[in-house]
């Protein structure tokens, strides 16, 4: 009897585990910062330029959709941390808690400023759940994509979310030509283009320190996890070994 | 009597003018269709990339996704040494995300899911169209003025527009 007992409580604590974790599907992928998709649990959060949808994907062989909201324009990436999404548009930074019904309650909408007319950069966000991670640019390799602006706004904003009803800016940061992010720990991660990728110690929030710069290479988006940096550029893959933040060492490169 | 003659060949001149029309070519937008169907194998041979958009960690693989064109597969066991290992041809794709044996993948007002437990035999197990989707491009192309190639919808949804050199457009937009 004491030891159906022990069991009943070992399964208990393993269930509990996995429903406190982030992503509670061990076989859930992680997805970079770029994405207009991300699953949390049973639901899969879609994002297109006007709306956020929600789907169940407790069968992920059978989506439901359980609901839609209308955002606006130019909607473009979706990043989950802890139960808080974080949307980011060419205007403005959303940020949604998920209910206990898996649908996404708008908590706040703050406005990247005022651009001049026809200025509309492009972004991802990403959070660590006190500070959300804003990266806006206009540079971009082709005409014909939204990004592209004649007057030049490319920087890295950072928002103190503790209250995600009511984001601050407390960074701003000039970069050359800012994408995708990662963070691990106090290590933030930033792709800047064609001016490859930078390394910010971020334990100082309003003065985060340039501790790196992977240079030679242009850089999309990146995910830093256990000690490997994956980075990708337009026609590239490199991965990196940061185990030592300060002697960042190259692994495999895979181009064409 | 010569006047009358030479009026009436002026006249079958001008006749025999009017029909030949020839064709205008103007530069515009042509629509791509979409024409994938539930049990569809769409697995390939590894292809080289280009244009890559972002990215999942599905395990000890990577999930590239190269807007437009599909999501290249890399076995990184290694991560000295990766391996491009095979692509799953989605034309017009948007996003991805990876759950269990699936990969769920957004494209114009469709969520699709196709079956990844074998890299080398990704079949289409679901297509569940969207609707009031932003992302299905409807029957002209938005942001655009000029002409465009008129869309046919028993072709299937269209998932972009390409530029081209039409022939007798006969769709345009207006700003």
């Amino acid at each position: 009897m004491k030891n159906i007992c022990y069991f009943t409580l070992f399964a208990f604590l393993l269930t509990s585990i996995r429903c406190t974790s982030d992503d509670s599907l061990a076989s859930t992928g992680t997805n970079s910062s770029y994405s207009s998709m991300i699953a949390v649990g049973n639901y899969l959060y879609q994002v297109d330029p006007t709306f956020i949808t929600t789907y169940n994907v407790t069968d992920p062989r059978d989506p439901v959709e359980i609901d839609k909201q209308n955002l606006g324009f130019e909607i473009e990436t979706v990043y989950h941390f802890s139960g808080i999404l974080f949307v980011g548009s060419a205007r403005s930074l959303y940020i949604f808690e998920i209910g206990d019904n898996g649908i996404p309650i708008e908590k706040s909408e703050t406005s990247y400023g005022t651009f001049q007319a026809g200025q509309t950069p492009c972004d991802p966000v990403i959070s660590d759940g006190d500070y959300a991670y804003v990266t806006l640019t206009t540079t971009t390799s082709s005409a014909n994509s939204s990004c592209f602006r004649p007057e030049p706004f490319n920087k890295l904003l950072i928002y103190d979310v503790a209250n995600i009803s009511n984001p601050i800016l407390i960074s701003e940061r000039e970069m050359v030509d800012p994408r995708g992010l990662s963070i691990d720990g106090n290590f933030l991660f930033v792709c800047d283009g064609i001016n490859g990728l930078m390394v910010f110690d971020k334990s100082d929030i309003e003065n985060i320190t340039e501790i790196g710069h992977l240079a030679g290479q242009t850089t999309r988006d990146v995910i830093a996890r256990d000690d490997l940096l994956i980075v990708i550029g337009e026609d590239q893959l490199r991965q990196y070994d940061y185990s030592d933040i300060t002697a960042i060492v190259a692994l495999g490169i895979l181009e064409f | 009597m010569k006047f009358i003659f030479l009026l009436l060949a002026c006249l079958i001149f001008v006749q025999c003018g009017e029909e030949i029309v020839e064709d205008v070519i103007r530069p515009g937008l042509s629509p791509r269709y979409t024409t994938l169907i539930e049990g569809q194998n769409i697995s390939a041979d590894a292809m080289p990339y280009d244009e890559l958009s972002n990215f999942v960690i599905y395990g000890d693989y990577l999930l590239l996704l190269e807007k437009g064109m599909g999501v290249h597969i890399i076995d990184n066991q290694n991560p000295s040494s990766p391996i491009n290992f095979a692509f799953i041809e989605m034309p017009g794709i948007i996003g991805v995300v990876a759950l269990d044996d699936s990969m769920i993948i957004s494209l114009a007002n469709y969520l699709i899911t196709v079956d990844i437990s074998d890299f080398m035999n990704v079949t289409i197990v679901n297509i569940l169209e969207i609707e009031n989707s932003a992302q299905g491009l409807g029957l002209y192309p938005l942001d655009y003025t000029g002409y465009f190639e008129c869309v046919d919808p028993e072709k299937g949804v269209v998932f972009e527009w390409v530029n081209e050199e039409l022939t007798n457009p006969k769709c345009r937009t207006f700003r």
